[in-house]
């Protein structure tokens, strides 16, 4: 007679799950995210943080918004559009003094006495912009035409809003952009933004 | 009349609580009158509050290390200074001058805790989320977030006498005088509530003041369709160099307990110290 196997279902360890992204090669887009064993017989796959894909499985961030940077094997996201936080939705680039993190992605500089602001990506995302920590180029792929609007306004009050100003990723793509301070600002101003990337860094340019 | 504020705080791993309490006195001696804005600090770490940039904006400092946490605010009739005092949590800030408040308070209570509070947009904050265990045990509805008393008053006395008490026995008096819904953790919330209660005096410490207000930014209580974990997801935090604060797109010009510590960076403690030298 066969010995009978008695499993202790009371003291089973799962197995951490583990996330995959599977993705185009040619555009960089997310095509699926799920555990890694609905994906054994797909070739272009990455590991994805857990938090991340839970995000997208949830809802809470949608999977067509997000691009990849495929970097050492490794999926980064690089574009986060989240759909829940105002922080995504109007965030206010940080002031230098006050960053904690040094590392910039897309750096804005404001020059009082040309009247000018600067916009220029970080190097690692194919800008101008020269990171202290040098990088590897992040390998991006993403939607040139993705349009980027900033907001001027009063020092940390969007209520109250000077200019608006609207660029694509194309234009500062390999250059600086430079834009024109069309009306008078007070002395402390901000400039918020639809958050797409990380690191925003507000300079301002000694005159 | 011999009137502050009493600040309580202990060090913690996670929350730089003296940074909260700095930003608050900092904010109180900017907007109260001379007379109405002393502040005391209560700590277990006297040598880093020396290591602020304006250690004097605290008019006492006391060192006290018998409690830790919120259980330590238990002891303010003891550890407070002044004759006439107002307890506060330390993630507040003040917006403008309510020495009118401090005023008719001591004309007319030995105690005083406010019974409600408000959202952000200045309206009663209806709580069915956080205060189960106040509803369903018929407790008085008191926020010792802000907490005034006369020292020199056997009523101050009977009350938090009585409060620690229950704060050091929590399970005994969970189980008699909680049982239709116990805490997770009788705070000081729920033990100076069920003080009141147990003295018979809720009429005499809380009634309905509609000057006094103080806007409680616990997410459920916002009045918003949706459950929320944290404000700051749906609302910005607009604090300017005039140290004028916007929610949203309302400015704020009651008190402002704010309950995401995070709120008070770098940015804002120098946007008061500035106010605060110039003011000097």
């Amino acid at each position: 007679m066969e010995e009978a196997i008695i499993y202790d279902f009371d003291n089973i360890v799962m197995p951490k799950t583990e996330f995959m992204a599977k993705f185009d090669p040619r555009t960089g887009s997310i095509l699926s995210v799920g555990p890694s064993v609905a994906f054994e017989n797909d070739e272009h796959k990455l590991p994805i943080d857990e938090e991340i894909a839970l995000m997208i499985i949830e809802g809470k961030m949608a999977l067509t918004s997000c691009s990849i940077n495929i970097d050492e094997g490794r999926v980064e996201i690089s574009e986060v559009k989240s759909l829940f936080k105002i922080d995504d939705v109007l965030h206010r680039i940080i002031d230098r003094s006050f960053a904690k993190d040094t590392e910039v992605d897309l750096l804005v500089s404001y020059s009082k006495k040309q009247r000018i602001f600067k916009f220029a990506l970080s190097e690692d995302l194919g800008g101008t912009y020269k990171n202290k920590s040098r990088k590897k180029l992040r390998k991006t792929v993403w939607n040139g035409e993705t349009n980027m609007q900033f907001y001027v306004t009063d020092y940390n009050d969007p209520n109250v809003l000077y200019q608006k100003i609207e660029l694509s990723l194309a234009d500062i793509k390999g250059k600086e952009v430079v834009i024109n301070q069309d009306v008078e600002l007070p002395a402390d101003f901000s400039i918020y933004t639809r958050r797409l990337f990380k690191n925003y860094i507000l300079e301002y340019e000694n005159n | 009349m011999n009137f502050g504020y009493l600040l309580v705080v202990s060090k913690n791993s996670q929350v730089d609580y003296l940074k909260l309490a700095y930003a608050l006195a900092m904010s109180i001696k900017n907007t109260q009158k001379p007379g109405y804005n002393r502040v005391a600090l209560v700590t277990d770490d006297v040598d880093e509050v020396n290591s602020l940039k304006s250690p004097w904006v605290f008019d006492h400092v006391i060192q006290w290390d018998q409690e830790t946490f919120w259980d330590g605010r238990s002891w303010m009739d003891k550890l407070s200074p002044f004759d006439y005092t107002v307890c506060l949590d330390v993630d507040m800030l003040f917006f403008r001058d309510y020495s009118q408040w401090i005023d008719y308070l001591v004309r007319n209570a030995d105690i005083f805790l406010p019974s409600k509070v408000y959202n952000y947009r200045g309206q009663v904050a209806e709580d069915d989320f956080y205060r189960k265990t106040f509803r369903e045990n018929d407790l008085p509805n008191l926020y010792s977030l802000y907490t005034f008393f006369k020292k020199d008053s056997d009523l101050t006395d009977d009350f938090f006498e009585l409060g620690r008490h229950i704060i050091k026995n929590p399970k005994e008096f969970s189980n008699i005088f909680l049982e239709k819904h116990k805490p997770k953790v009788l705070g000081t919330d729920e033990a100076l509530s069920l003080s009141a209660k147990i003295l018979g005096i809720e009429d005499i410490i809380t009634y309905d003041l509609e000057f006094l207000k103080v806007v409680h930014m616990k997410s459920m209580l916002q009045g918003w369709p949706w459950p929320s974990e944290k404000w700051s997801d749906h609302i910005g935090f607009y604090f300017n160099k005039s140290a004028e604060l916007k929610l949203g797109n309302y400015r704020q010009l009651d008190i402002v307990h704010y309950v995401e510590k995070d709120k008070v960076n770098d940015e804002v403690i120098s946007v008061l110290e500035e106010l605060l030298w110039k003011k000097r």
